[in-house]
């Protein structure tokens, strides 16, 4: 009985996988990604601000990724990590920015950090970046901007 | 900002200015950081302007096969099923929280963005900012790039453009990464680094700077017009 509701709780999310990409083949669908590369809690701030205005615009209608490469990476860094990083001087997972990263990503969009720049600021991913919502690592996020653009997002550097 | 610097600043963006308007307009720019950084930003605006409207969504030739999208689609089912196995039925359990960090994107290969072997991925940076570790950073996540294609046998171009304060890159004089610069220029072939000559134009008029480029890199008449025109092309706009 478990293995069965297990089963077509799968078949479930299949189908809905593919009927969202469905979706989002009908040409209707507008896929934008956001580029930060700012360190400032300021800058970073009043570009999640733009997301979320531009989300209230377009509505169901749009697909949003924001791509956090070198020092926009420190938006989701923890203030704790300040001690070891290098050469980051700003750490912006405060309550205020989490709380505005979670309300965007509970309305679906997902932020991709990239790696070379936690690397390169010695970011641990396990420690000291915030671990929640719709958030992935990406390898390196200049390709992972070209590679969105490939696939038709349309670019935007708040 | 008044009104009339507004309406200066804007026919100055677009270039309809007579050469004495420019000049009193550049002393002004000159006299006021604050006038000189919203001709920056308009001058951006300008540009990211002509492009959306150059280029609309589903003209972009480079776009991938429609086909890979059903794949995609099983991928992510198949991804949601199992962090929905293993996380409890997508309760966001911690652990399922703290798993989704590490996932990489579903169809996300790595550092190669896909396209068909053919296809020449062409790449276009614009520098506006005077950030230069910024823009440092930016070279080492551009150098990997071009390994990786390299190593994957995939044709891909890149072009540097900088322009405004950006140029200070490709300065002779200011540029923090000349080495670098020129090791990179040497071994890629399929790199170009690009200086904006209405820039250097208005150091020298402005300041009376003779601006020296770096040897490895090529000069163009306008930065903007340069990237508006390479996006029109089809070449990929990222901004530094």
């Amino acid at each position: 009985m478990r293995l069965n509701t297990t089963l077509s709780r799968l078949f479930v999310v299949i189908l809905l996988a593919l009927g969202l990409a469905q979706a989002g083949t009908a040409g209707e669908r507008i896929r934008v990604v956001y580029h930060v590369n700012a360190e400032s809690a300021r800058h970073q701030m009043s570009a999640l601000r733009s997301v979320r205005n531009h989300l209230r615009a377009e509505g169901d209608r749009i697909t949003i990724r924001v791509v956090l490469q070198g020092r926009g990476v420190s938006m989701l860094v923890l203030p704790a990590a300040l001690l070891h990083l290098n050469g980051l001087h700003q750490a912006n997972a405060t309550p205020q920015m989490t709380a505005l990263v979670d309300e965007l990503s509970d309305k679906g969009v997902q932020f991709e950090i990239c790696a070379n720049s936690l690397k390169r600021h010695a970011i641990d991913p396990d420690h000291d970046l915030y671990a929640t919502g719709n958030i992935v690592i990406v390898p390196n996020g200049v390709a992972e901007l070209a590679r969105l653009q490939q696939r038709g997002y349309l670019y935007i550097k708040p | 900002m008044n009104r009339h610097d507004e309406i200066d600043l804007n026919a100055y963006v677009d270039g309809e200015l007579t050469p004495d308007e420019n000049l009193a307009l550049l002393d002004a720019l000159q006299q006021d950081p604050e006038l000189a950084k919203e001709a920056c930003q308009l001058n951006n605006l300008k540009a990211q302007v002509q492009l959306a409207y150059a280029s609309p969504p589903g003209l972009n030739t480079c776009q991938r096969p429609r086909r890979r999208s059903a794949w995609t689609a099983v991928a992510a089912g198949l991804l949601i099923a199992a962090a929905g196995g293993a996380g409890g039925w997508l309760a966001g359990s911690p652990t399922a929280q703290q798993d989704r960090l590490v996932v990489l994107d579903p169809d996300g290969r790595g550092q190669a963005p896909a396209a068909a072997d053919s296809e020449e991925t062409r790449i276009v940076f614009h520098l506006t900012t005077p950030d230069q570790a910024a823009a440092a950073e930016l070279l080492d996540d551009v150098e990997q790039m071009l390994q990786a294609y390299e190593a994957d046998g995939k044709p891909l171009r890149v072009e540097i453009v900088s322009n405004g304060e950006g140029l200070d890159l490709l300065r002779d004089r200011l540029s923090h990464y000349k080495g670098r610069i020129h090791q990179l220029a040497e071994r890629y072939q399929n790199l170009t680094f690009v200086a904006c000559k209405n820039t250097i134009d208005r150091l020298k008029v402005q300041q009376g700077i003779e601006v020296n480029i770096v040897p490895d890199a090529e000069v163009i008449d306008s930065g903007v017009d340069y990237v508006v025109k390479r996006q029109q092309e089809g070449w990929i706009y990222i901004r530094g």
